[in-house]
C-alpha cells in the first residue's frame, strides 16, 4: 500500500480500475480540444535571458559552483606519502600552525571587541556581515526600491540602480546573519505595487501582504536574494 | 548545437548560450503550464521561474542528453506549486469574503464554449490529480515516461488519473451524453 498526499492505492486497485472503452473515448473527448497549442507573448524569451544574465551577474552561474576546473584542485581527495621522518616534520610544522592560528583568532577577537563594543553592546549576536546583491527584472519598471526589517520597511531609503540592459535593476545590502524579510516597491506605469522576490521563500504578515525571506549564515542558511 | 553541448558551454561560462536551451523547449512546456494553471500569464510567471531555476542549477543536470526530462521535472514542479498556492489563495477567498459565496451571481445567458468548460472543470479538481490527467491525455506521456518526471509510481499515476477522470466526468454531467 503506498500514500501518497493523502491518497491510499496498491497495485491491486490499479489494475482493478484499468480504464475501459468508455472511459477512453471519455478522456479523449476531454483531451482533444485542449491539445492546441498554446505561445507565451514575444517579450517571454527576452524577459528570461534578463533574468538569466541578472542570475549571472549576481555570481549565480552554475559554473561557479562546479568543483571541476580553478577550484577542484583543493577540495579533490589527494593520498600523500611521508616517510616516518617526514612525517614528523610534517606534524611539528602543522602543531606551529594550529598554535598561530589560535593566537591570531585570539588577538582579532580582543581588536574586534575593542573596535566594536558601542555595536556589541546593543547587538551582541551579529558576528559576520554578509554583502547581499538584490536583482529584480521588469522592463516596464520606472524606479525599484527594496524594503525591508533591515532598513526600517522605508520606501525609500534602498534604491536599486538600473543595470541598463533588459530592465534589471540590483542593490547591493550590508545584512548581519539571520534571518531578513524583505520586497520591492516597483514604480510603473499603472503606479507603485508592492512585489514579494518571485525566487526566494515567501511568509505573509497579518494584513495578508506578502515578503521574501532571506536567511544568512549558519547551517539553516537559504539564499533568498536573487 | 545539442543538448550536452548547449548544457556544457553554459557550465564553461557562456551564459548566452542558455538562450539554446530556452529556444528548444520553451513551446514544449507552454501547453502543458497554461492548462495546468488555467491562465497564460501564470504560465508565463511558472515557466520563466523555472527557466531561471535550471539556470542556477544547471551543474546538478547529471545526464546532459537527457536534458529535456530534467527541465520538464523542473517545470512540473514550478506548475504544482503555483497552482497549490493559488488554490489555497483561492479557497481562502471563498471562505473569508461574504461577497464571494456564489449564490449572487447572476448566470451566464449565453453557453461557454466547450474548451472554456473544460478548463473550468479541470481547474476543480486537485492539483494531483490535474497534473496527472493532463500529462497523460493532453500531453500524451506514457506512465514509463510520466514516472520519470513526477518521481511519482505508476500505481499512484493511474490511480490519480482515474480520479481525475471521474470527477471531470461529475463536474460535466449534463455536457456530454455518453
Amino acid at each position: 500500500m503506498n500514500d501518497h498526499a493523502g491518497e491510499s492505492f496498491d497495485e491491486k486497485d490499479a489494475e482493478r480500475h484499468q480504464p475501459d472503452a468508455r472511459d477512453h473515448a471519455f478522456a479523449e473527448w476531454l483531451a482533444a480540444p485542449l491539445r492546441t497549442p498554446e505561445r507565451l507573448d514575444m517579450t517571454w524569451d527576452e524577459r528570461v535571458m534578463s533574468a538569466v544574465l541578472a542570475e549571472a551577474r549576481a555570481g549565480n552561474s552554475p559554473h561557479r559552483s562546479s568543483t571541476v576546473g580553478r577550484a577542484g584542485w583543493w577540495t579533490r581527495p589527494r593520498t600523500l606519502a611521508f616517510s616516518p621522518l617526514g612525517g614528523l616534520a610534517v606534524a611539528a610544522v602543522f602543531a606551529a600552525l594550529v598554535l598561530a592560528g589560535e593566537w591570531c583568532a585570539r588577538w582579532l577577537t580582543q581588536a574586534g571587541e575593542t573596535m566594536s563594543s558601542a555595536v556589541a553592546a546593543v547587538r551582541p549576536a551579529p558576528d559576520t556581515v554578509h554583502m547581499v546583491r538584490f536583482v529584480f527584472v521588469d522592463p516596464t519598471a520606472e524606479g525599484v526600491y527594496l524594503v525591508g526589517d533591515f532598513n526600517g520597511w522605508s520606501k525609500e531609503a534602498t534604491r536599486l540602480d538600473s543595470t541598463g540592459e533588459g530592465g534589471a535593476w540590483s542593490v547591493s545590502v550590508a545584512l548581519e546573519s539571520g534571518r531578513h524579510e524583505y520586497a520591492f516597491v516597483v514604480h510603473g506605469p499603472s503606479g507603485e505595487r508592492w512585489v514579494a522576490d518571485p525566487y526566494a521563500p515567501t511568509v505573509r504578515d497579518e494584513f495578508d501582504t506578502e515578503s521574501s525571506v532571506v536567511v544568512l549564515g549558519g547551517p539553516a542558511s537559504a539564499r533568498g536574494a536573487t | 548545437m545539442k543538448d550536452a553541448a548547449a548544457v556544457a558551454a553554459v557550465l564553461a561560462g557562456d551564459v548566452d548560450a542558455f538562450a539554446v536551451i530556452v529556444d528548444r523547449y520553451r513551446d514544449a512546456f507552454t501547453r502543458y503550464a497554461v492548462r495546468m494553471l488555467g491562465s497564460r500569464e501564470d504560465a508565463d510567471d511558472a515557466l520563466q521561474s523555472a527557466f531561471v531555476r535550471a539556470f542556477r542549477h544547471l551543474d546538478r543536470c547529471r545526464d546532459p542528453d537527457r536534458l529535456g526530462a530534467w527541465l520538464y521535472q523542473i517545470v512540473i514542479n514550478e506548475c504544482r506549486t503555483l497552482a497549490t498556492r493559488r488554490s489555497r489563495r483561492e479557497l481562502r477567498l471563498v471562505r473569508d469574503d461574504p461577497e464571494v459565496d456564489g449564490t449572487s451571481v447572476e448566470p451566464d445567458e449565453t453557453d461557454p464554449p466547450l474548451r472554456s468548460r473544460i478548463e473550468s472543470a479541470l481547474a476543480q479538481i486537485e492539483v494531483g490529480q490535474r497534473e496527472a490527467f493532463i500529462l497523460k491525455h493532453v500531453e500524451e506521456l506514457s506512465y514509463e515516461q510520466m514516472m520519470e518526471i513526477t518521481g511519482l509510481g505508476e500505481a499512484a499515476l493511474k490511480m490519480r488519473v482515474k480520479r481525475a477522470r471521474d470527477r471531470l466526468r461529475e463536474l460535466l454531467e449534463g455536457v456530454r451524453h455518453e
